[in-house]
């Protein structure tokens, strides 16, 4: 018989780290400290905390480094208040991985521009990583990535290895001036627009609040970016992650089948309902 | 054994507990809080006549409430323990055409990949006698969807209820005689005149066959003139309610006047969808008592104003013409598209049940009006914006306090 498709597997909790006041990273791995379920930068998985719920994470790791799967989660509702409540090596359930994922292969070879803002880096950091490891294959890569104030920035752990990766550019910027700050200041958009890297050969993808992605996909058309060219990922309120509970449509589309990933080109086609 | 049997009305008792031998039977009988389908319910309980339970057929096949599975939290780490939907076999018994039709569009959602096995099993453990279906109901128009009530398509049995004044009489039925007389009163009071009711059955598919043939020695062969019978059954259900023009792009329709006329109406109860044979949206919820508990999946509404609202606030539908548009454009426009089927089957429930009068068949005039019009908003827009009675237009565009116009 096949598996149920509402059934939640059990893993366990591996490591908890705080990433800024609301946000944790847990790193989370099957019962005997492995984890081989295969996924694709830019799916997500339904997490349940057994008792609370369960809700749509999007999968922060790569799957090129496979020995565990990681969930950066914000403290916003009931299931992510109650996972911000439990303890290392306590358990959660984890059903998926859902949705399409980034489009890697179209983006191979091509110059990769990363725009993010707060804990939109999650799922970029996914294919940033996955980018990292198979240098390679794409050209050159710039990230912005902003949040209100340097404490909010998520993965500052990270940030060293990203600058020193070959070709790759790291724009850090936060909204307002604040001692000690050695980054840009200023909103994303504004950054985004400031350092005008052309659409030739380049993809941008962007992922973060809503007022952010609606200045920056503006800039970004400004600067003329394709809309082919102009990736970003959505989220909605999401129960089954297989088109069947019936909430996350955009019109005849459900995000958690056809995305969370969409081009601009994509999106335009559909009505403004998200 | 595919030739029409029948069984006169006093056998009704036999044929039941005949079933129930090997089955689960469930049957629609008149309850205090409505009609409905009943699992073994006494043979004189028993109504079998064109009239519609107030809930769906699809509540046997997905449940209003459904457990997931149980936990228990008690060891180191959480046990899991699936729901199992076991037990015996079911014969789902005088179910409605409208009703039968509304499976095969749940099936093309939950026999997709991947695949919904609870509802999978349901739908392979259940035999469906279907009762022929004259459309008594003003509301009804599922023929306009090309479902055949007298023999719905997906049927494993068609039962036939045929009132002859005397047995083997030449018989001059009309369609009223045929429906078993009018309304609650026919269970329980015998008819005026004498009559005897016989019950004509036939078999559609093999688990029919094996029904028909557990039924066998209470079953005689048909004769002719009865089958004759069969013949001059016409349906009243209404097949003019122009369904064709579906579906169009949402696109065509996302700025139809009508969505904030109705918006302005509805009350956003959520009976239409709770109460529609299609609508199959679900939620997914805990509950949890101690170290235990159990998660359900339970039908949901997208007229429910925390279907789409998010952990953080935001809200893809934060008002009602949004998600008007949703019910009406996922039915008509988005299902169809992908399913190539209108998410409706006519049974005229959301319409009958709605406390303002929103009717489904308005809405499909409607749209076609606008496409004919080149965009221009129709009559909706002349009703006054809350109207407390139902109101109903006729394909000819006139207005009425009865579905149709002409049926009173």
């Amino acid at each position: 018989m096949s598996r149920a498709l509402l059934l939640p597997q059990v893993f366990k909790i591996k490591t908890i780290k705080r990433l800024t006041p609301d946000t944790l990273l847990y790193e989370v791995t099957d019962q005997d400290g492995n984890f081989d379920l295969s996924y694709r930068p830019g799916q997500f998985m339904e997490v349940s905390i057994f008792g609370s719920g369960e809700c749509p994470i999007s999968i922060t790791s790569t799957p090129s480094r496979p020995q565990h799967i990681e969930f950066a989660v914000r403290e916003v509702g009931l299931v992510s208040g109650a996972m911000h409540n439990l303890e290392p090596s306590e358990h959660i359930g984890l059903r998926g991985p859902f949705g399409n994922g980034f489009p890697i292969d179209a983006l191979k070879g091509k110059d990769i521009f990363f725009i993010a803002g707060g804990i939109g880096l999650a799922p970029l950091r996914s294919l940033i990583n996955y980018m990292l490891d198979h240098r390679e294959d794409f050209g050159a890569i710039d990230i912005v990535y902003g949040a209100r104030s340097p404490e909010l920035l998520c993965f500052a752990e990270e940030f060293a290895a990203w600058q020193e990766a070959p070709d790759t550019r790291l724009h850090l910027t936060i909204d307002k001036e604040t001692p000690g700050w050695q980054g840009k200041v200023g909103f994303v958009p504004a950054i985004v627009k400031e350092l005008g890297l052309p659409p030739r050969d380049r993809a941008a993808i962007a992922c973060g609040p809503p007022v952010m992605i609606k200045f920056t996909l503006l800039d970004l058309a400004a600067l003329g970016y394709p809309d082919e060219d102009v990736i970003t990922t959505l989220e909605l309120k999401m129960k089954c992650g297989v088109g069947k509970c019936g909430r996350c449509n955009i019109g005849p589309i459900y995000v958690c089948r056809e995305g969370p990933v969409f081009r601009l080109s994509e999106l335009n086609r559909l009505p403004a309902e998200y | 054994m595919t030739q029409w049997q029948q069984f006169k009305k006093e056998y009704l008792p036999a044929v039941l507990s005949k079933l129930d031998e090997k089955w689960d039977v469930f049957a629609p009988v008149e309850q205090e809080d409505g009609f409905r389908f009943k699992q073994m319910p006494a043979a004189g309980e028993v109504f079998l006549g064109p009239r519609k339970p107030l809930l769906p057929l699809k509540l046997l096949f997905l449940p209003e409430v459904e457990e997931l599975f149980s936990y228990s939290l008690k060891g180191v780490s959480p046990e899991l323990t699936q729901a199992v939907s076991g037990g015996r076999e079911r014969v789902i018994f005088g179910a409605l055409g409208c009703d039968i039709a509304s499976l095969d569009i749940l099936d093309r959602v939950f026999l997709t990949e991947p695949v919904d096995e609870a509802y999978r099993r349901r739908g392979e453990q259940a035999t469906l006698v279907a009762l022929a279906c004259v459309g008594e109901g003003p509301e009804c128009f599922c023929t306009s969807f090309g479902i055949d009530p007298l023999q719905p398509k997906g049927a494993d049995v068609i039962l036939v209820t045929l009132a002859n004044d005397t047995p083997q009489s030449e018989k001059k039925e009309t369609k009223q005689k045929f429906c078993g007389g009018a309304g609650g009163s026919f269970p329980k009071e015998p008819p005026a005149r004498r009559r005897q009711e016989v019950f004509l059955l036939k078999a559609f598919s093999k688990k029919g066959k094996r029904l028909v043939e557990a039924l066998r020695p209470l079953l005689t062969e048909a004769p002719q003139s009865d089958i004759a019978q069969l013949t001059d059954l016409s349906s009243n259900s209404r097949g003019d309610v122009p369904a064709d023009s579906l579906p169009r792009e949402e696109s065509e329709l996302w700025d139809l006047p009508l969505w904030k006329n109705l918006a302005s109406r509805c009350l956003g109860c959520g009976v239409c969808t709770l109460l529609c044979p299609t609508c199959y949206c679900f939620d997914v919820e805990d509950e949890r008592c101690g170290a235990a508990g159990k998660r359900f999946r339970a039908w949901d509404s997208c007229m429910s104003s925390c279907f789409t609202k998010m952990a953080g606030g935001d809200n893809p539908r934060p008002t009602k013409v949004e998600r008007v548009r949703q019910r009406f454009l996922h039915k008509l426009s988005y299902y169809p598209r992908e399913k190539e089927s209108v998410a409706c089957v006519g049974c005229g429930r959301c319409t009958v049940h709605c406390p303002v009068g929103i009717s489904i068949e308005d809405v499909i005039l409607e749209i076609n009006r606008f496409l004919a019009s080149g965009g221009e908003g129709g009559v909706f827009e002349k009703l006054p914006p809350s109207t407390p009675q139902k109101t109903f237009v006729d394909s000819a565009g006139q207005v009425s306090r009865t579905p149709g116009g002409k049926h009173e």
